[in-house]
């Protein structure tokens, strides 16, 4: 089973075998289109990622290595966020710091299952809640100057009379 | 303390995901989550206007989408956001509107309506259903007096009162007359394709097909019943008929498609040949005849046009100021209090100054109040002859 060395941001170093980082689009364009030769022992820098969130991610790619090819993304196809498996349900039960860490790393290494799944896992946050309550969870600045808000509200309203 | 500030400020947040990110997280949620999540915060706003909205209006068979249009470049449409774009298609579509009640159903499907003093004709479907109006404000009853045919029968493409007699034609090439007095139902067959438009006049009847051809048939009554006698048969298809009010000698009749923007014609009775109007559209959905000199058209191009049948060319367009297509000049929707909705405005809340009273319209038995109306001028830009 051959082995690759990868570098993160804060210079530690991991081995991986290689089905394993080839999870990683990213990595594997490196591998197979670049022609990065792993077996001179040289480690590939992940110059974006933090060695506590690749350590996350290769537990995730770890466990999903065997998953066959996800189904072309068909855009008019019902967006569900109730597909979550539980393993994956687990893995992201985290900090929102880290959950967003993983997506930004994840998007950089360009693994778009997992790009899903903390999607649906940040949408499923976010369904149901009051703009107030969004503001509460995620921390954010109600950054609309006096006034603005509920213009967008009163221009949206009768969108949600009459259901 | 220091180290913490600066811990707080790396701690990567929400908002500081990429635009990309932020419109692959939002694109899981439905329509409530996102006008909720918009009022958040500024920047959520713009990401859900600019790529989620608009995203989802693009799809959807809409108005507001040319606000310049080409023969008219100094119309001044109401441009619609693409969150309203988005509500109005549904409310159309799912019924979202006060008059839901008249239609029975989940969807609403296109519908024939004529009105009367008395009684409102509505096709639902395979369906005819007579609404009664009440004496005083000409309000209507929810549930139908009467109906003819049952909704699971091919689907009503046009129908046409005069009189007494109803005559209709259905999608799978049948017709039927039906003699509101007599109550007397009878089947007729029409074409072998979906049978879009008909219109009579005394004995003549004439019937259209999608793809086949215009027929006209003697109508003879015999029993009661109706027989239809086959006299001519025209080679082209059209979207809509109607004949001339002196007796049916001429049929104006528009095409559904024309790529050369010639889909009006005027077509002679007794001798079946076809005169192209100077009308340029490339799709008439519906006319009527003013008089027996000027004809009434509602155009794909957004457009309803008077066309002089003496000169042959337009004498006056008037363009939809929400910029759709005009698929039934008279009328689309319903008799509420008085008020009629016109054409696109479904949408009590935002039309409100727009809806007209009907009341002093309906001096008549029969008339067709929306045509007076329409020269009144109402809602419309007139835009001068190109």
């Amino acid at each position: 089973m051959s082995t690759i060395k990868l570098e993160t941001s804060d210079g530690v170093k991991f081995t991986v075998k290689t089905q394993v980082a080839k999870c990683s689009g990213t990595i594997r364009t490196m591998l197979e289109d670049i022609g990065i030769n792993p077996q001179d022992g040289e480690a590939i820098p992940l110059s974006n990622v933090h060695s506590t969130i690749l350590q996350k991610i290769l537990v995730w790619a770890e466990h999903h290595v065997d998953d066959p090819e996800p189904p072309r993304d068909d855009a008019d196809a019902a967006k569900r966020t109730d597909d979550i498996c539980s393993w994956d349900e687990d893995f992201l039960k985290v900090d929102q710091r880290t959950l967003f860490d993983v997506m930004l790393a994840a998007n950089y290494l360009d693994m778009k299952q997992l790009i899903a799944v903390c999607c649906k896992t940040v949408a499923n946050m976010i369904k149901g809640k009051t703009a107030d309550q969004i503001r509460k969870t995620f921390n954010i600045e109600n950054d609309f100057p006096p006034g603005d808000e509920d213009k967008i509200r009163l221009r949206n309203q009768f969108c949600e009379e009459r259901r | 303390m220091a180290n913490i500030i600066i811990m707080a400020k790396e701690s990567l947040q929400f908002t500081d995901l990429d635009e990309d990110s932020l419109v692959h997280i939002f694109s899981f949620l439905n329509l409530e989550d996102l006008d909720r999540l918009a009022r958040v915060c500024h920047r959520f706003y713009i990401v859900i206007t600019v790529h989620l909205y608009s995203r989802l209006s693009a799809r959807l068979l809409q108005t507001g989408h040319q606000p310049k249009a080409a023969h008219c470049p100094s119309r001044n449409v109401i441009e619609f956001d693409f969150r309203r774009r988005i509500s109005l298609f549904e409310n159309w579509r799912y019924g979202r509107y006060a008059e839901n009640q008249f239609f029975q159903h989940r969807m609403l499907y296109f519908s024939q309506i004529m009105l009367e003093k008395r009684w409102l004709y509505m096709s639902h479907r395979g369906q005819l259903r007579v609404h009664k109006r009440t004496a005083e404000r000409g309000l209507l009853r929810v549930k139908p007096s009467w109906t003819v045919g049952a909704e699971r029968q091919s689907d009503i493409n046009w129908m046409v009162k005069k009189g007494e007699v109803i005559f209709a034609g259905r999608a799978d090439g049948s017709g039927f007359m039906y003699d509101c007095r007599k109550r007397r139902y009878s089947k007729q067959v029409l074409a072998d394709d979906i049978v879009t438009a008909v219109d009579f006049e005394g004995e003549l009847f004439v019937s259209t097909g999608k793809s086949s051809s215009t027929c006209f048939w003697t109508g003879l009554v015999e029993d009661g019943q109706y027989a239809l006698e086959r006299r001519l048969e025209v080679a082209d298809a059209y979207q809509t008929i109607k004949l001339s009010p002196d007796g049916g000698s001429r049929l104006a009749a528009g095409k559904y498609h024309d790529r050369a923007k010639s889909a009006l014609r005027l077509i002679d009775v007794e001798r079946g040949f076809s005169t192209v109007l100077n009308s340029p559209s490339r799709a008439v959905y519906h006319l009527l005849w003013k008089d027996s000199c000027t004809i009434l058209t509602g155009n794909f191009d957004t457009t309803m046009r008077l066309v002089d049948t003496r000169t042959a060319q337009d004498e006056a367009i008037w363009s939809d100021p929400y910029d759709a297509s005009v698929y039934y000049p008279w009328i689309l929707l319903v008799v509420l209090n008085c008020a009629f909705l016109i054409n696109r405005h479904r949408f009590p809340d935002i039309f409100q100054p727009e809806t007209i009273q009907l009341r002093n319209c309906l001096s008549a038995n029969v008339i067709n109040p929306i045509e007076e109306m329409w020269f009144k001028g109402y809602n419309l830009h007139e835009s001068p002859r190109h």
